[in-house]
């Protein structure tokens, strides 16, 4: 072997990053958003704005189940929570393949006229599937290893990495400023970013690992979960029986629970006489994402089985992915995690940068590869910033009645974020090609909290006195994304000085 | 008690980052040596321990160091921004930052 070991792990570090970075830069960015997912929803949902969930009337909510889903061979209700106002019911159409959904008045059991929106679960499914369903989830996984062997390359070929720890030098070369924030991104949220691909990698295991599954159970993940979480299951009667009182079963689950509260109520068979009640405590106050189960006889009411995950291999399973998903309520850190996610987006974002920056004054003439980049780039860090932008925007101007709102909205983002692919190819310079996609991602994003003023009764000037941060901190986001944004556009704006490089170096060397 | 976390994370980088002589050059804008880099590197080291025990003492051993290696990250990153801008805040904030800690303490 010529080159060096470290030379190879730059050539690893370089190459790997760049093909796999744009992936994951969209990986990362709506990961940061889905952080927040539950939140979103609630901001894209604003029919359930003033829900009052204090009290939750199971009663009620059992008799609207009984009355769309008779035929219905199983139900969901998901009861409310912080992050949720609304009681969500589900239940399993004729064709067992599809649910119905519906929201519901926690008080009153009505049912809730809400805009068609798949609000921050479109970024959490986008997250981890690109919309592209199971080819996505390999995308997706192949990017993660790669940003593992990035981490690890990226640590080796860092000479400096104590003695340049806290060395951010934004007034010295381009190079040594994006590199210096590229490396201070890294360094410093390094656990961050190790556990978070790692777990990621760990909730796909079934798919990306399968052996184990195909050996032991034919291959069928489902089988390995029910023997994880010791479910219980039986074939229907196919005799009739009244559904004892659900309330009264969640009642008694939650005595097994030690304070704990219910996440969800799900009915097997409704109606027969071999029903099951599995009642779900919500996972708030563990890391692991795993939650306690009580098991009643539908028919009957009496307790079959009070299940408490105490088997170590699931337990560690389980608190793997919970530090990915985060469903515990920690708001703090919430907060934190957004911080984090931000900074990796940031770390991959000059990561792509830095490639075109070190190869820029090196040609003249520029080839046609470092054009892709520099387009895919500008594409891909600012067009999708653009399309998010867009997807709330859409939310709050698109006809509540629309048929298909939901994919309208989603198109809306797609259609987006592919003009501006085109736009980042047609512009002859990168330079104005980012300015202008930077400039309409401010632009937008402060629009936004003005469309939530034109358009609906929960905005800024409500929200804010009323202390309602759950839906003002969106708000207040946004406009902070816009201020940025507009920053940044303006800072590519400048016309660039090129800093000669004796007097870079000294300037670095004066900060140094 | 998530304030001292914070603040003790941010004392504990800064501490670090003095106890290198080309940052305590950068923070107090003058060519004198650190004052003593063995003890800042101890006071460092210190405050980065101490506010893991004040995490896990407050969130318990499940939250705790997740929300603390929280908050590493994120002060960090804030020592790093502040330091090329606003050097010679950074040691004032530090100072503030303990004072209200202490200030909390005992009242």
């Amino acid at each position: 072997m010529k080159e060096s070991f470290t030379q190879s792990m730059d050539w690893l570090h370089t190459w790997g990053g760049l093909l796999f970075g744009w992936v994951l830069f969209t990986i990362f960015l709506t990961g940061t958003l889905t952080v927040f997912d539950k939140e979103i929803t609630f901001w894209m949902q604003p029919e359930l704005h003033h829900v009052d969930s204090a009290h939750v009337n199971i009663k009620a909510v059992e008799q609207q189940l009984t009355r769309l889903g008779s035929n219905s061979d199983r139900w969901w209700i998901e009861l409310p929570s912080v992050r949720t106002p609304a009681v969500t019911i589900f239940w399993q159409r004729d064709d067992q393949e599809n649910f119905e959904e519906r929201w519901l008045d926690p008080t009153t059991g009505e049912i809730l006229q809400v805009r068609d929106t798949r609000g921050g679960d479109f970024f959490y499914r986008f997250h981890y599937s690109l919309h592209l369903n199971r080819t996505g989830v390999w995308i997706v996984g192949a990017s993660a290893m790669v940003m593992l062997v990035a981490l690890v390359t990226g640590l080796v070929i860092h000479h400096r990495i104590f003695k340049d720890f806290f060395s951010f030098r934004p007034r010295a070369t381009f190079h040594r400023a994006w590199l210096d924030a590229h490396n201070v991104t890294s360094v410093l949220v390094l656990p961050f970013h190790f556990v978070i691909t790692f777990t990621g990698l760990v909730i796909f295991w079934t798919i990306y690992m399968p052996a184990g599954i195909q050996f032991l159970y034919g291959g069928n993940s489902d089988k390995v979960f029910h023997e994880l979480e010791g479910h219980l299951e039986r074939e229907p009667a196919r005799s009739p029986a009244a559904l004892a009182s659900l309330s009264d079963m969640e009642r008694q689950a939650r005595a097994h629970w030690n304070g704990g509260s219910t996440e969800s109520i799900e009915v097997q068979h409704p109606g027969d006489r071999h029903a099951i009640v599995n009642v779900s405590r919500r996972a708030a106050d563990r890391l692991a994402l795993m939650s306690d189960r009580v098991t009643f006889d539908g028919a009957t009411g009496e307790l079959l089985q009070v299940w408490k995950g105490e088997l170590p291999v699931f337990t560690t399973y389980s608190v793997l992915i919970g530090l990915h998903y985060i469903w515990f309520d920690h708001d703090a850190i919430r907060w934190l995690y957004f911080g984090m996610s931000l900074a990796a987006t940031v770390m991959i974002a000059t990561g792509l940068l830095l490639w075109i920056i070190k190869r820029r004054d090196r040609h003249t003439e520029r080839p046609l590869g470092f054009r892709i980049v520099e387009s895919l780039n500008v594409a891909v860090v600012a067009g999708l910033l653009v399309a998010i932008a867009v997807y709330f925007v859409a939310n709050r101007l698109l006809p509540v009645a629309l048929p298909d709102r939901a994919d309208w909205e989603m198109g809306a983002f797609f259609l987006v974020w592919s003009l501006c692919t085109t736009h980042s190819v047609v512009r002859a310079h990168s330079q104005q090609a980012w300015r202008e996609q930077l400039s309409v991602a401010a632009l937008l994003f402060a629009l936004i909290p003005l469309c939530n003023m034109a358009t609906i009764d929960s905005h800024l000037l409500v929200t804010l006195p009323a202390g309602n941060w759950r839906l003002a901190s969106v708000d207040l986001l946004c406009l902070l994304a816009g201020l940025l944004l507009g920053w940044a556009a303006w800072l590519v704006n400048r016309p660039v000085e090129q800093v000669h490089p004796s007097s870079a170096s000294l300037t670095g060397a004066e900060q140094a | 008690m998530r304030w001292m976390t914070l603040i003790l994370c941010y004392n504990g980088w800064l501490g670090l980052c003095l106890a290198m002589p080309k940052y305590c050059r950068q923070v107090l804008q003058q060519d004198a040596a650190p004052p003593s880099q063995h003890i800042l590197r101890i006071i460092g080291w210190a405050c980065l321990m101490g506010s893991l025990g004040v995490s896990v003492a407050v969130e318990g051993w499940s939250f705790g160091p997740v929300a603390w290696v929280g908050h590493l990250a994120v002060m960090g990153l804030a020592l790093v921004c502040l330091l090329p801008y606003v050097p010679r805040i950074v040691l004032a904030l530090g100072a503030l930052g303990m004072a209200s800690v202490i200030a909390l303490w005992f009242t």
